[in-house]
């Protein structure tokens, strides 16, 4: 195999699939004794991160409602968790011995096993606190008042593009019920999207598609941009990263040297079939599980100073790419393995 | 243990504040209904009938006690202090049920302490026979106006008033009125002398008292028990506490131990008192004329009496109480506090006392030949008093050979009867002997012969009631 250069594209994998197996690697060595490689799971102030918080603390400031959209594996919900534990829940004491639990932003996620209403409220419930079983009809009238002690400054929706028409509905009515009382929360939908069109995501869709909701809708989102889309990460970002990372795994890898890879990297992962939105962005949650492959082979084989090959990074990339087309077959006789071991 | 997620708003246990208090402050500060809380923290295995019980909070069983805990952001044990739970395991030991408590029906509040925004519920009123707040001197409510019970927490979550307004923590479950709007009724001067006792009573039994207390207890109520039940002492105006008068041999429960040392007017500090092994190093015979004059080594403990503990030598059979020689048999016995007089009534007394054993023992020697000391004392109409069998007294040595049984400390080839005169040959004409063993009784001890089958069939023809030969007056 040819010795990828910086601005080469991937080509087409070879017959048999790319280089050896990263994970293959990694069980083998484990079988004979290494102890695994397990990834560090830090927070790294990405570009995308950063513009995505930069926007929600926006919202948070102005209390205006919001669609924000990027594409899949960029970051979101890490940088909602960051951006949560910057405006983390406290303890307000009362005045009696009590104390009350203040919960800036109140957010939930919604997946395939919050399709209801119910199970939005129930959600959202869950994060004020811990709720009894009380019927439905009283848990939502229990949520208006909880977000009202909690103090509620914003409710982030992550995973938004899978909100049914009822559960925005109810998020128009929970707002309106809270403006009642004086309470004027923003409201954030975090929403994946597959083109670089961010109105062609489903919450958008939902609304626009009945014309009085849209309506209703239009009166509580922001003005002109409504609907925003985070970009992903620029090479340089890209760069920062892997420098992020060399600093971050330097204990274990003395002789890592990431960041001269940025290029081949960007590269390699805004190929088209990598980037099929065509966004020329690159994802954080490939970058590092292209990454933490090429760890994981030079821990696996015990290299000295368990330094890397831009060889690896390349043949992590390419499996990526092809990945689901080719699926390789673990077929290693671990007794023999161990007797010889 | 289930970790909970922390309530909304979290509440800090009161002192002396009762768990179902707790969990319906958490109701209220949350919004919840009634039982919210307690939902959540519930068992799977127990049921919403078992809600209503008064009982809960006593042990804390049927919920989720360290998930409250951590509800409110408590230490785990923060929840268990507010239960009886510690007081009655240290007594009973683990897996203490609450019926150990004793029986109380219905949860009790005071009006006065559950007023927002002190709304307690204190532990002492979940304590049977308490019916009266201590702080405030008022009568608990354990019933609403309208007449249905003080409830914790509804069998229904979500219940209506009957104008339809959803029933708030600290009401009543039925009508909806606010517990602090209850009538509020002092305590009289008596009732609350009384609460005051049980309330003492109950932090000494339950606060001080361990794994014996019971034991003690039943002790203690035993020894005041023989003049008590003479004296009608089970008669109080407190209906509660007269029904829990009992024997001290059927006490099990806390408030049985708490009923009956109130009624009985005992100090219950005194169940706290080990009860002594052996003489009291104080007591030592003080009858000059005894071996053991001046040691404590025949001293025996027989009761507490109110001035001193009772006791008696078990060689001279002299009684003392505390320092005080109450009597004794020898004229010598150098105690200023018994008269020559007493000395000789208690000497005759004794002369009469072997003439009927000896007699006893006798008769039973000849008709009941499994007869023990302790069957001729009882036949004899002769006090089972521990003094009396001391052993210089000789009665139970005299009882004891006439029954041909070997006497403790006497060599078995010293048989003879030393008071062969005791018994006079009439003696048989107060006792009243088998028909078949008329003829044959002898004058000498031994066995009675055979009757001859005719004569004694002839005798009952006459209807004559069979006597024995040789009959004389009464000495």
């Amino acid at each position: 195999m040819a010795r990828p250069t910086r601005t080469a594209a991937i080509p087409e994998p070879p017959e048999g699939g790319a280089g050896p197996s990263p994970l293959f690697a990694q069980v083998i060595a484990e079988q004979r004794g290494r102890e695994p490689f397990v990834p560090l799971d830090r927070y790294i102030p990405t570009g995308f991160a950063c513009r995505l918080e930069a926007l929600m603390e926006h919202a948070y400031a102005t209390g205006s409602w919001f669609l924000f959209t990027a594409f899949p594996g960029d970051g979101k919900s890490t940088a909602l968790e960051h951006f949560e534990g910057a405006h983390a829940p406290s303890r307000e004491p009362g005045g009696d011995g009590s104390s009350t639990r203040i919960v800036p932003v109140l957010s939930t996620r919604v997946s395939s096993g919050v399709q209801s209403t119910d199970r939005l409220v129930g959600a959202l419930a869950d994060e004020l606190g811990a709720v009894p079983r009380i019927g439905p009809s009283r848990t939502r009238a229990w949520l208006v008042g909880a977000i009202v002690r909690a103090k509620v400054r914003m409710i982030v929706i992550d995973d938004a593009h899978e909100l049914r028409l009822g559960q925005l509905s109810y998020l128009r009515e929970l707002t309106d019920q809270l403006k009642r009382r004086g309470v004027r929360p923003s409201v954030v939908l975090l929403a994946a999207v597959n083109s670089k069109e961010p109105r062609s995501c489903d919450p958008w869709r939902l609304i626009v598609k009945d014309p009085l909701v849209a309506e209703q809708f239009r009166r509580r989102l922001n003005g002109p941009d409504p609907v925003v889309r985070v970009a992903g990460l620029s090479e340089a970002e890209v760069g920062r990263v892997l420098r992020t990372w060399e600093l971050q795994y330097a204990p274990a890898f003395p002789e890592l040297a990431l960041a001269r890879w940025a290029g081949s990297l960007f590269t390699w992962l805004t190929d088209k079939r990598n980037d099929t939105a065509g966004a020329g962005r690159a994802r954080m949650k490939q970058l590092a599980e292209v990454v933490h492959a090429a760890l994981g082979l030079a821990w696996a084989e015990e290299r000295p100073g368990n330094a890397h090959d831009g060889m690896d990074l390349y043949d992590a990339a390419l499996r990526l790419t092809v990945r689901g087309d080719a699926s390789p077959v673990f077929d290693v006789d671990l007794d023999e393995l161990r007797r010889a071991s | 243990m289930t970790a909970w997620p922390a309530l909304q708003v979290a509440v800090t246990p009161r002192r002396d504040e009762f768990m179902p208090g707790l969990m319906l402050r958490d109701d209220e500060k949350n919004d919840f209904p009634p039982g919210g809380t307690a939902s959540i923290v519930r068992r799977h295995d127990a049921s919403t009938s078992q809600l209503g019980k008064s009982s809960l909070g006593i042990l804390g069983t049927l919920f989720d006690r360290e998930g409250l805990a951590s509800l409110n952001g408590l230490e785990p044990g923060a929840v268990t202090a507010l239960t009886w739970r510690a007081e009655l395991e240290r007594v009973f030991g683990p897996g203490v049920a609450a019926s150990r408590l004793g029986l109380k029906r219905r949860l009790s509040i005071c009006p006065a302490c559950v007023r927002p925004p002190l709304r307690l519920i204190r532990r002492q009123t979940a304590l049977p026979l308490m019916h009266g707040c201590e702080v405030h001197g008022i009568w608990l409510r354990t019933a609403c106006v309208c007449g249905a019970p003080i409830e914790p927490f509804g069998r229904v979550v979500d219940r209506r008033d009957p104008e339809g307004r959803l029933i708030a923590p600290f009401h009543c479950q039925s009508c909806g009125r606010p517990w602090e709007s209850l009538p509020r009724q002092p305590l009289g001067p008596r009732d609350e002398l009384r609460q005051r006792r049980v309330a003492h009573a109950y932090q000494v039994v339950l606060g001080r008292g361990g794994p014996d207390v019971i034991e003690n207890a039943r002790r203690v109520l035993a020894l005041d028990e023989g003049g008590r039940w003479d004296h009608g002492w089970c008669l109080s105006d407190d209906a509660a506490l007269a029904e829990r008068a009992m024997e001290a041999r059927h006490v099990k429960s806390i408030s049985a131990v708490v009923a009956n040392l109130v009624l009985r007017e005992i100090p219950p500090e005194r169940v706290l008192e080990r009860p002594r092994e052996g003489p009291h190093p104080d007591l030592l015979c003080r009858n000059a004329e005894c071996p053991t004059y001046g040691t404590s080594g025949a001293i025996r403990v027989s009761s507490e009496r109110s001035n001193g503990t009772e006791s008696y030598c078990a060689e001279c059979g002299s009684r003392f109480l505390g320092e005080r020689t109450i009597l004794s048999y020898d004229l010598g016995n150098a105690s200023g506090d018994l008269s020559r007089l007493t000395v000789l009534h208690a000497q005759a007394r004794l002369a009469d006392y072997a003439a009927r054993l000896a007699e006893a023992a006798t008769f039973l020697a000849y008709t009941d030949r499994s007869a023990e000391v302790d069957h001729v004392f009882h036949a004899a109409g002769v006090p089972q008093a521990s003094h009396l069998r001391a052993r210089r007294l000789g009665l139970v040595g005299l009882v004891a050979r006439r029954l041909g049984r070997p006497v403790r400390g006497q060599n078995s080839s010293d048989r003879r009867d030393r008071h062969p005169d005791l018994v006079a040959d009439g003696f048989a004409d107060r006792w009243s002997f088998p028909r078949f063993a008329v003829a044959a009784l002898p004058t000498e001890a031994g066995p009675p012969a055979r009757r001859d089958r005719h004569a004694s069939e002839a005798a009952e023809r006459a209807g004559r009631h069979p006597r024995p030969e040789s009959t004389g007056s009464r000495r």
